[in-house]
């Protein structure tokens, strides 16, 4: 104020209030309303994270699985912060007790032997025996009993910086994972158990969680016996192509990339200090195209609906297979939240980061 | 004379747009209204992944004519800018409804000083806390039927439009009397 040459008499009369009302304002005993909020920062020239000391000790925590060759850049949080504070306006709504935590990983590591044991109990809790093939509906039962909410959304194959986006808000103790299902099966899957290691890791962030994230993805997808027999079959094989081959038949009985399970084996070989398999150049080149043979899971998941004549689902659609597919209650917090608080489609538009077109046909099937 | 701009958001565009054409970038009446969308506003209609009731907003037609944006220079951007950030931040944190889109276009309201054409209640809200002019398509649609841009039978014909639809404007009733002098079903 003092450097823009003005008194809180020239504020005030600027303004339109009282003195007394700017005094309280600068000594923090009172918050201006918006409108005024503005004018003062105007009158200042001031940009808002200039003018107002915000403290947020609940700010939302987030985690990206990144798109290839993309970085995070700050606006990439802030926006997934944004949709963060609009989700704390459906935690009421949830269906389980927020009260009480669900039961997450202590002291989460990337340590070989760490994570074949997390990821075996894992497995256990699952009903699942140490060398079965992980579906997506027991990755999607784990979802729920760590009270995290999946929300399914077609984000595009290529326009978008991030495939899955985890949102913790610390002040509900709730969880929020993001799932692009325009995705390659594969790594919707791999991306899927990724979330789940996030879950189980609350205490993580930044490049460590997302470390951790994938080491134990990767882990409880192929596991320590998966590995080992593979290492020895892989051992025997005598060109690269033959091994490239049998990657790929693996790859197919598991539903995961073949360079998950060619990175599972080298872990292998390397804790017990063996020979690390080689695969030379060609392989991810096959690896890419072994991918490619596959339907995104949005393709697979609408398949049978009526699509129109741009392939698209209509929101009806749209609701009911994510919602049964995934088991998600989001599309029933969204429901209830819209109709109680007769919210309009900019909200559905922010929540699920989508076009206001896509948006108000979500909103008018919900409302 | 200088043009008396008015912006129209995106509910209102799609609510008149098929029916008025071309809709934005006409003048009319002498105070030589002219209608007028942001470049975000395209944005909001691209890259759809759903079934849409507004097939038609692809057509040539339409979409040459959402070429048309409000003049801005560096200065005025930067100042929308900082309106923005104000703005954004009171939804985020007492207002949950209004987009990001919805919050640039209150902000160039602010900042140009022209009125927003919305249906959307929160968004009047938003507006109204800020003092930003905010109006409803029909008070839009009473402002060209007094200029002569546009008559009776379109206006009934653009409410059984919106009635098959189901998509009615937020207090149509009351506003189509208010507006009107009469009584709608």
């Amino acid at each position: 104020m003092q450097e823009a040459g003005l008194t809180q008499t020239a504020v005030a009369d600027a303004l339109g209030v009282t003195k007394e009302a700017v005094s309280q304002w600068l000594s923090s005993k009172s918050f201006p309303r918006p409108n005024k909020l503005l004018q003062f920062g105007k009158l200042l020239n001031l940009p808002f994270d200039d003018l107002v000391i915000k403290e947020d000790p609940y700010a939302p925590r987030v985690a990206f699985r990144k798109m290839r060759g993309t970085k995070t850049k700050d606006h990439h949080i802030e926006k997934a912060r944004e949709i963060g504070r609009f989700l704390r306006h459906l935690v009421p709504y949830l269906p389980f007790d927020t009260f009480e935590m669900p039961p997450v990983l202590k002291s989460p590591s990337c340590d070989y032997e760490y994570l074949r044991v997390v990821t075996k109990k894992v497995r256990e809790d699952i009903n699942l025996g140490p060398t079965d093939c992980v579906d997506f509906t027991h990755l999607i039962r784990r979802f729920s009993e760590l009270q995290a909410v999946v929300v399914p959304v077609m984000w595009g194959a290529k326009q978008r910086h991030e495939n899955a986006v985890h949102i913790h808000l610390p002040d509900s103790g709730s969880t929020w994972v993001y799932l692009n299902l325009d995705t390659n099966i594969h790594d919707f899957k791999f991306w899927m158990a990724h979330e789940l290691g996030h879950c189980l890791s609350p205490s993580l962030e930044g490049d460590e969680a997302e470390d951790f994230a994938d080491a134990f993805a990767a882990s409880l997808l192929y596991p320590h016996e998966l590995a080992a027999q593979a290492y020895e079959v892989l051992a025997r094989k005598p060109s690269t192509a033959a091994k490239i081959n049998t990657l790929k038949q693996m790859a197919e009985q598991q539903v995961i990339s073949p360079n998950t399970i060619f990175q599972q084996v080298n872990k292998y070989a390397n804790h017990l200090s063996k020979p690390e398999i080689e695969m030379g150049r060609s392989f991810f080149g096959a690896v890419t195209k072994f991918n490619q043979q596959f339907l995104s899971l949005s393709e697979a998941l609408f398949g049978g609906s009526e699509l129109d004549e741009h392939g698209k689902p209509s929101a009806h659609d749209y609701i009911q297979k994510a919602e049964g597919s995934f088991e998600t209650p989001f599309f029933n917090l969204l429901r209830k939240y819209l109709k109680e608080h007769d919210k309009g489609p900019g909200y559905v538009q922010t929540v699920l980061d989508m076009p206001l077109l896509d948006a108000r046909s979500i909103h008018a099937e919900l409302t | 004379m200088p043009q008396s701009k008015i912006l129209v958001d995106t509910n209102a565009y799609l609510r008149l747009a098929k029916t008025i054409r071309p809709l934005l970038f006409v003048p009319f009446g002498d105070d030589e209204y002219c209608l007028y969308i942001l470049p975000e506003l395209n944005e909001e209609l691209a890259a759809t992944k759903l079934q849409s009731k507004f097939p038609w907003v692809g057509e040539e037609e339409f979409a040459d004519n959402r070429e048309y944006f409000p003049q801005v220079g560096r200065k005025q951007k930067k100042s929308i800018r900082q309106t923005f950030e104000y703005v954004w931040d009171h939804v985020q944190a007492e207002l949950p409804g209004p987009s990001r889109v919805d919050a640039w276009y209150i902000a160039y309201a602010l900042e140009l000083g022209v009125p927003v054409v919305t249906d959307d209640q929160d968004m009047t809200e938003l507006a109204k806390t800020f003092d930003a002019q905010v109006m409803p398509t029909l008070e839009l649609l009473k402002i060209m039927l007094d200029c002569g841009h546009t008559d009776m039978k379109t206006i009934y014909g653009l409410v059984e439009f919106w009635k098959y639809f189901s998509d009615m404007p937020a207090n149509f009733k009351a506003d189509f009397e208010r507006l009107f002098g009469e009584k709608i079903a």
